[in-house]
């Protein structure tokens, strides 16, 4: 009984790591410094119009890239812990095998940093 | 070593009947890069933190919380002065509980923005539900306060 008990709580704590492992919140992307008030730059009234369509344009696909990706990400975060469960019980090494989804959620943080630049031009050349 | 997994058993029912699905956090920080403006008016900016730090313990009018924009986007129609960064994150209490929603980080939002006077929350961003060193489920979200002119 004294050794039963050690070994289950050994076998406790392998399960919270394989669920940490395996589910582990992304912590939501850094906010860009503040846009500055800068006079807009000399362009014709047309080519502002147009540059500002291609923005809004540009940041919509990015949005829509991101939320397939997000959706993508928690499909696999129920596979992924249940591989971690089976990982802790049976051989916990193979918890260092599963795919955490590094790759997938900076390709997020990515995306959102190619949008907060793009709304730094939208903000600078006044799109409304 | 019973006593033991008879409390651990208590806190997790007390847990589990507490009926609180999530509780959350949030805090504001200047923006970069905001606060040479905000410097030209620092007792203004004074006076307007210590009014903020009395009325926070205050509650809020649900219907000013109702009324703050929160948009993933800038607004450019109209000037505004930063009033700071906002970040919040919404934890489950329980495994059982449900994971938190966006809809949820946007009303944290709004009630640290109302706390802090603001009109509108812009460049909203969020992480993704997980696992957090706190929680079962945790899903953190950032934006940017905003005062309109």
């Amino acid at each position: 009984m004294a050794k039963a008990v050690p070994s289950s709580l050994n076998r406790l704590g392998h399960l919270l790591l394989a669920i940490g492992l395996a589910g582990c919140a992304r912590s939501a992307p850094d906010l860009p410094p503040t846009f500055t008030s800068a006079p807009p730059p000399q362009m014709e009234d047309g080519a502002r119009v147009q540059r500002c369509t291609v923005l809004k344009t540009e940041i919509g696909n990015l949005r829509e890239e991101i939320r397939v990706a997000e959706d993508v990400i928690a499909g696999r975060r129920h596979e992924d812990q249940v591989q971690g469960y089976f990982a802790a019980v049976l051989f916990p090494p193979a918890m260092l095998l599963i795919d955490q989804q590094k790759a997938q959620k900076n390709a997020l943080d990515n995306r959102q940093m190619q949008i907060d630049a793009k709304l730094a031009e939208q903000h600078n050349l006044r799109c409304s | 070593m019973n006593k033991f997994f008879r409390c651990t058993i208590m806190t997790a029912v007390m847990l589990g009947l507490a009926g609180c699905a999530t509780w959350s956090a949030g805090g504001m920080k200047p923006a970069p890069g905001a606060q040479q403006s905000a410097s030209a008016e620092k007792p203004a900016a004074n006076q307007d933190r210590n009014r903020r730090k009395t009325t926070q313990r205050q509650k809020i009018d649900p219907a000013v919380v109702a009324a703050i924009a929160v948009t993933e986007n800038d607004i450019t129609d109209r000037p505004y002065d930063v009033v700071g960064d906002i970040k919040v994150t919404v934890n489950k209490t329980t495994i059982f509980n449900k994971d938190p929603t966006r809809e949820q980080v946007d009303e944290k939002l709004r009630e640290e923005a109302a706390k802090a006077g603001a009109n509108a929350v812009i460049l909203v961003r969020y992480g993704t539900v997980g696992i957090g060193m706190m929680s079962w489920g945790s899903l953190d979200g950032q934006g940017r306060a905003v005062k309109f002119k």
